[in-house]
């Protein structure tokens, strides 16, 4: 099971960057959208986002780096169903960006999605910090046990 | 048992403490990527304030007159993602399909204001410039601050 959720994690971390890397300026407007950010903290985010996502699904497939990849993805997925949150209190008609400008996902659905991402994260955490078994000096494979 | 236990949290400490630097890792390591897209990207954002410009005329969003043009300079996927109301899109890509009905929605004394994504764009003032050179057209403004500051004006109302 945990190798099940790390997985799908992971490659819906390498899509979602996959989306939002052909068009970083796109990506920017959907975050001004939210207008929650200057328009050069949102040209930031729109530059470094995706590759923090590809970043965290390597982590994730990475021995010894899972614990910091799955806690970075319940940090991601976090700060995302906040801002969508944040949106949907504000009554904005927006779309969220999540997997680029070219997808076109409600603030709604996008916040079911997320919740269940985030609940499968948070799972995630807690049964690798149970585990222990997982240190920085693991070297085991994600597929050898 | 209580050494037990405090070796116990010390193992748990270090766990801790040994991911964190792991995250904070991995958030430094995608700065040197994001950089690069920064400078190399064809579509990354723009970095200078367009606001500089002397040769176009600059709309502040609350000058803007009324009945204007508006024309979207930003690119097909962020015009498909919503623009300003009745606003038809002139982006730089889709320049030769756009032109159509720009040119054919026209009229005399009409007054055409271009934006873009925000203050940190220069789509719209290069799209002002070539409406300005290529068809003489030389009532064209750019909407300072861009989507982003309409988008303000339009939250403050």
């Amino acid at each position: 099971m945990k190798w099940v959720v790390t997985s799908v994690l992971a490659a819906l971390m390498l899509v979602a960057a996959g989306s939002k890397l052909p068009d970083p300026a796109a990506f920017a407007g959907d975050i001004m959208n939210f207008r929650l950010v200057p328009w050069w903290a949102a040209n930031v985010l729109a530059l470094w986002v995706p590759w923090v996502e590809v970043a965290v699904a390597v982590a994730l497939l990475t021995p010894g780096w899972r614990k910091a990849g799955a806690g970075l993805t319940l940090g991601l997925l976090a700060g995302f169903t906040l801002a969508l949150l944040t949106a949907w209190g504000r009554g904005l008609d927006l779309e969220c960006g999540c997997f680029g400008s070219q997808t076109s996902t409600t603030v709604g659905w996008a916040l079911v999605r997320n919740t269940v991402l985030l609940v499968a994260a948070g799972w995630l955490v807690v049964r690798l910090a149970k585990d222990g078994r997982e240190g920085p000096g693991e070297t085991r494979g994600l597929f050898s046990r | 048992m209580c050494l037990e236990l405090s070796k116990q949290d010390g193992r748990g400490q270090r766990a801790v403490r040994s991911t964190a630097w792991r995250v904070a890792c991995l958030l430094l390591v995608a700065c040197g990527p994001a950089a690069l897209t920064a400078w190399w990207h064809p579509s990354a954002p723009g970095w200078t304030v367009a606001g500089e410009a002397e040769d176009v005329v600059w709309f502040d969003p609350s000058e803007v007159p009324e009945e204007v043009m508006w024309l979207d300079a930003r690119e097909p996927a962020a015009w498909a993602a919503g623009g300003l109301p009745g606003a038809l899109p002139l982006s730089e890509t889709g320049w030769e399909e756009d032109l159509v009905a720009v040119v054919s929605g026209w009229e005399p004394g009409r007054w055409m204001v271009v934006y873009c994504d925000g203050a940190g764009c220069e789509a719209s003032v290069r799209v002002a410039r070539r409406l300005q050179a290529e068809f003489g057209f030389e009532e064209v403004g750019v909407l300072r601050g861009g989507y982003a500051a309409w988008l303000e004006g339009r939250a403050l109302k």
